[in-house]
């Protein structure tokens, strides 16, 4: 595999994380979700981070990767 | 204060080695027939938003999920106290058991297709672009990726148990698609998606976060007459 694919493959698998932490899940109703007001915001920030930071493996967490051992 | 990572069945399991958000210890609080993994912070120090809290609440699911069934909770889940947590868990009024139950052992596999992929174009990059070429590329466009969409649940019916598809989510994207499949199949199924769309790329197994609640897990990819 090319570098620039498995670059793309790990950004794809970085939106795909931001995309499922924050849109998908139980929602609970109550005193939830710290700073509701801001997540739009923290959405579109953490998108647009995706493409300019290291990989998930540097840090040591294999994303969404884990059960494939 | 409590941070709250997912509902999973009840019973007690050991919980994994794994450390919560900023190196906060795991727990785990009984309620309504299931159990929710929790850490606790000090009142007025919610973790951040982070690129490295979003990787450790969801080390914390992945961990969960290798060892008992896991309901994902929408990151950012905080309440203030474990009364508030039941309360909240109670009122949501779900058979947290019978969807514990189906998610069982499954997990969830994504695909993605960029625009432009996998479909047939006679578009020259140097052609006028009027307003009615422009509409006829959108039309043809949609109809492409709706089409994929067929393709790809086709490939994936034998081995999938739910689909989650939304066809041009985002500009650039002809569709994104979420299959539940045991865990099992998880391999197959990536390969069989990725055989079916060109330039589709997959990612997972992850928990399954787009199936948490009766209606998500009731849509089942069709199966070709």
């Amino acid at each position: 595999m090319r570098a620039g694919e498995l670059a793309s493959q790990e950004n794809v698998a970085l939106v795909d994380l931001v995309d499922r932490l924050l849109g998908e899940g139980v929602v609970i109703a109550g005193d939830i979700t710290l700073a509701v007001a801001n997540v739009d915001l923290v959405y579109v920030g953490l998108r647009a981070l995706i493409s300019s930071v290291a990989t998930a493996e540097r840090l040591g967490l294999g994303v969404g990767s884990s059960l494939e051992s | 204060m409590i941070w709250a990572y997912a509902v999973v069945d009840s019973e007690r399991a050991p919980l994994p080695r794994v450390r919560g958000l900023g190196g906060s210890a795991l727990e785990i609080v009984a309620v309504a027939s299931a159990g929710v993994v929790v850490s606790r912070f000090e009142e007025g120090s919610p973790p951040e938003w982070s690129r490295e809290a979003l990787l450790e609440h969801e080390a914390v699911v992945e961990a969960l999920m290798a060892s008992r069934a896991v309901l994902p909770l929408r990151y950012g889940t905080v309440l203030r106290d474990d009364d508030a947590l039941k309360r909240a868990m109670e009122e949501r009024d779900q058979d947290w058991c019978a969807l514990l139950e189906r998610v069982r052992g499954r997990v969830e596999i994504a695909v993605t297709v960029p625009e432009g992929e996998g479909e047939t174009s006679d578009a020259d990059a140097d052609s006028p672009r009027d307003g009615r070429r422009y509409l006829l590329e959108k039309v043809a466009r949609h109809r492409a990726a709706v089409d994929l969409a067929r393709r790809l649940d086709a490939a994936a019916a034998p081995l999938a148990e739910a689909v989650n598809t939304r066809v041009q989510p985002e500009q650039g994207v002809a569709l994104k698609a979420a299959y539940l499949v045991r865990r099992v199949d998880a391999i197959e199924v990536r390969r069989q998606l990725e055989r079916a769309g060109a330039g589709a790329i997959c990612t997972g197994p992850w928990p399954p976060y787009s199936f948490t609640s009766a209606e998500r897990l009731a849509a089942v990819p069709e199966v070709p007459a």
